[in-house]
């Protein structure tokens, strides 16, 4: 009776991660509206390595993992914010499934050494920009 | 010490499995497979330790003498001993009926060998018989469903030897046969 209990407990559990897994893990392409963009701004923060390269690593990151997503980093938007924050733009604006993938990539051990922190990441479209008043 | 190693290798074993569902969840694949390799591992040790504690277990037993099966000389004895085979065969005894009932299965059992033989010989003798002609038979017919000797359809090769070039040649189409003037069937 017991391992019956346990058993159905696992099965219960596995049912309930593989539909967790399959809604997170899905790649519906959302089209967005023409103009849209991505601002993303990530910390970077490296390991056994001299902070002047961290730029160029976080950069190289950057440029793999936009590799994932339907969409280019703007030119000439990634600019260091400040201490070992980055930001840049990518356009046209990413969908909520090539979100989680993208912050994903970023947040994953990639490149050796180095680790980013995704701070912020979103989609902006004209419409929201402009303001629900204009 | 023992037991705390197996509460240590069931924890990491669990730990592993939550971190590789959170990482695959957050789409971070280098750390998923990480994650995997030490999950695959965990479980590889945690069941070979299982297997050895057994085996060990099993080493260490003192041998039983309910662990091995009763030999054959004790299963005979257990069994119940018939010590009157065939009782039909017997004479009656003072306590049965001298009715004769006695001789009646065996002769029954004769009787059934006979029949059973004369049967298998009439079998044989019918079955040698009509082989042969049932085969001729089914052999013409089948010779109106049979293959065609020739071809059903030309090859490429052959497709391309009676293009346009050589279409006039009367050697090729002597040399390709049914090929060269389109009579296939």
């Amino acid at each position: 009776m017991k391992r019956a209990v346990v058993g159905l407990l696992a099965a219960a559990l596995a049912v309930v991660g593989v539909l967790l897994l399959r809604a997170e893990l899905m790649t519906v392409e959302v089209p967005q509206p023409a103009g849209s963009y991505t601002d993303v701004v990530v910390r970077a923060s490296t390991v056994r390595e001299d902070p002047a390269v961290t730029e160029e690593m976080t950069r190289g990151l950057v440029s793999t993992c936009r590799l994932l997503v339907d969409a280019d980093v703007v030119e000439d938007t990634f600019l260091p914010l400040g201490g070992t924050d980055f930001g840049f733009r990518l356009r046209p604006g990413l969908d909520e499934f090539e979100r989680r993938e993208l912050r994903g990539c970023l947040s994953d051990l990639r490149v050796q050494h180095l680790l980013l922190d995704v701070r912020r990441l979103t989609t902006i479209t004209p419409a929201a920009e402009i303001g629900p008043d204009a | 010490m023992r037991k705390l190693s197996w509460i240590v290798a069931s924890v990491a074993l669990i730990a592993c499995a939550g971190y590789l569902f959170v990482y695959i969840y957050r789409w971070e694949w280098h750390r998923a497979l990480l994650v995997g390799i030490l999950f695959l591992a965990t479980l590889v040790g945690l069941c070979t330790g299982l297997v050895l504690r057994r085996l060990s277990a099993v080493a260490h037993r003192a041998p039983t003498r309910d662990d091995h099966p009763p030999a054959a000389l004790e299963r005979l004895r257990a069994a119940p001993v018939e010590s009157r085979p065939f009782p039909w065969l017997r004479p009656p005894s003072r306590s049965r009926s001298l009715d004769g009932a006695h001789i009646f299965i065996p002769v029954l059992l004769g009787g059934g060998f006979l029949v059973s033989g004369i049967a298998w010989a009439i079998e044989r003798v019918a079955g040698s018989s009509a082989r042969s002609g049932v085969e001729e038979q089914l052999a013409a017919d089948l010779e109106g469903i049979a293959f065609p000797t020739t071809p059903l359809v030309p090859t490429d090769a052959e497709l391309l030897a009676c293009g346009d070039d050589y279409a006039d040649d009367a050697a090729l189409r002597v040399l390709l046969g049914p090929a060269s003037s389109g009579s296939y069937r």
